[in-house]
């Protein structure tokens, strides 16, 4: 092992070649995760059945992929905006959404970072310029990524946002820890999991099967 | 490491995550530094006076022990470790998330091509968006993984 002060010099020299070039913005690692949690999500519907297709906003296929990881409206064309279809045999298509508004129980507009809804409803919101019914939604996702640990106020505002929502499941999700968060969200019995990030996939695996637990409960509603 | 190596490495280690422009990651950790850590305490509190007669009355203690919360200082050990896991999850855990979302899109489009996936804040307009292409750069993969080595290395001398 080398002395200390060449080893802290081998990092130094190391950071830079190492770091994702749009990565000098909180805003930036925020983006990678969500889409992170995004992809999480569609393995679990894959592992449930699914089967999987990206669609523009217009209904095209895909070649350059754009997600919107700062809220917008589901319709909104400014963008040719990507989400994933998710067909399960026997039910109705679901749509999963990135960075999109979505009405609560009390009419107000929240921000979900992962939607899944409908395909129904989406359709409505496109024809309609409207954003969707948070009761016609199966997954909505609060996703924090943070370089250190996570605020107290995080929680209390996923807890507010949770008593507005009708989602099927409202998910807290985050790469760090924090024992008061935790504390705060089991006690209001809201769904959390952390640390999810690749070098944990015992925790990456326990969110994927929750999630895949939620597209199961979907799929039963629709058995005779 | 002595906690006064620490806090040397934690001192070197800032002003190179600054100067790599990760001067949010530093910032995000200075501010848990300075809240410090929570913690539990027992303490042995003088009953209210308006509760004096009552418990004069039962013939109990005037005194009890209650549980609160409180912050402390951390440590050096704790102060490096918590920007070495900093960093660590601004390069290695970005990059193989990066590499997640490659493979996912992948799977799904195994006989389309694709180019790349672009993440884009309408919030920032003047930020540009993040672009994940569908292949690894070339050279980066290898030095995050260099740089991970050394992370850990660092991390089992403190």
């Amino acid at each position: 092992m080398p002395p200390l002060p060449d080893l802290l010099a081998q990092i130094e020299a190391a950071i830079g070649p190492a770091l994702s070039p749009s990565l000098t913005a909180a805003s930036a690692g925020s983006d990678v995760f969500e889409a992170y949690i995004l992809s999480i999500i569609i393995d679990a519907a894959e592992a449930e059945g699914a089967t999987i297709t990206f669609r523009n906003v217009d209904g095209s296929a895909p070649t350059v992929f754009t997600f919107r990881t700062s809220p917008g409206h589901l319709w909104s064309t400014a963008q040719p905006y990507t989400h994933a279809e998710l067909q399960f045999p026997g039910v109705p298509l679901l749509e999963t959404h990135m960075g999109v508004y979505v009405s609560g129980r009390s009419g107000l507009i929240h921000e979900a970072d992962i939607l899944v809804l409908t395909s129904d409803e989406a359709q409505l919101c496109r024809q309609n310029f409207v954003p969707p019914r948070s009761h016609r939604s199966i997954i909505a996702v609060e996703c924090k990524f943070y370089a250190s640990n996570l605020k107290i106020g995080l929680a209390r505002a996923f807890v507010g946002l949770c008593s507005d929502l009708s989602s099927r499941e409202c998910y807290f999700v985050t790469n760090a820890s924090s024992i008061s968060v935790e504390k705060l969200l089991t006690h209001q019995r809201r769904k959390w999991q952390s640390p999810v990030e690749p070098a944990a996939p015992g925790v990456v695996e326990r969110f994927r099967n929750s999630v895949q637990d939620t597209f199961k409960d979907y799929k039963t509603m629709y058995v005779d | 490491m002595t906690s006064e190596e620490c806090d040397l490495a934690f001192d070197q280690l800032e002003r190179a995550m600054n100067e790599a422009g990760l001067a949010w990651v530093t910032t995000q950790v200075a501010e848990d530094l300075r809240f410090g850590k929570t913690r539990t305490k027992r303490l042995s509190v003088r009953e209210e006076k308006s509760d004096r007669f009552a418990t004069e009355l039962l013939g109990v203690s005037r005194r009890s022990n209650v549980t609160v919360s409180a912050t402390e200082p951390y440590s050096s050990e704790e102060k490096l470790r918590m920007l070495v896991r900093a960093l660590e999850q601004t390069t290695v855990a970005i990059d193989r998330m990066e590499g997640v979302i490659r493979n996912r899109i992948n799977r799904v489009t195994e006989t389309q091509e694709w180019r790349s996936i672009q993440l884009v804040r309408s919030d920032e307009p003047d930020r540009e968006a993040v672009v994940i292409h569908s292949t690894a750069t070339i050279g980066r993969s290898e030095k995050v993984t260099e740089l991970d080595k050394l992370l850990k290395a660092l991390r089992e001398r403190i």
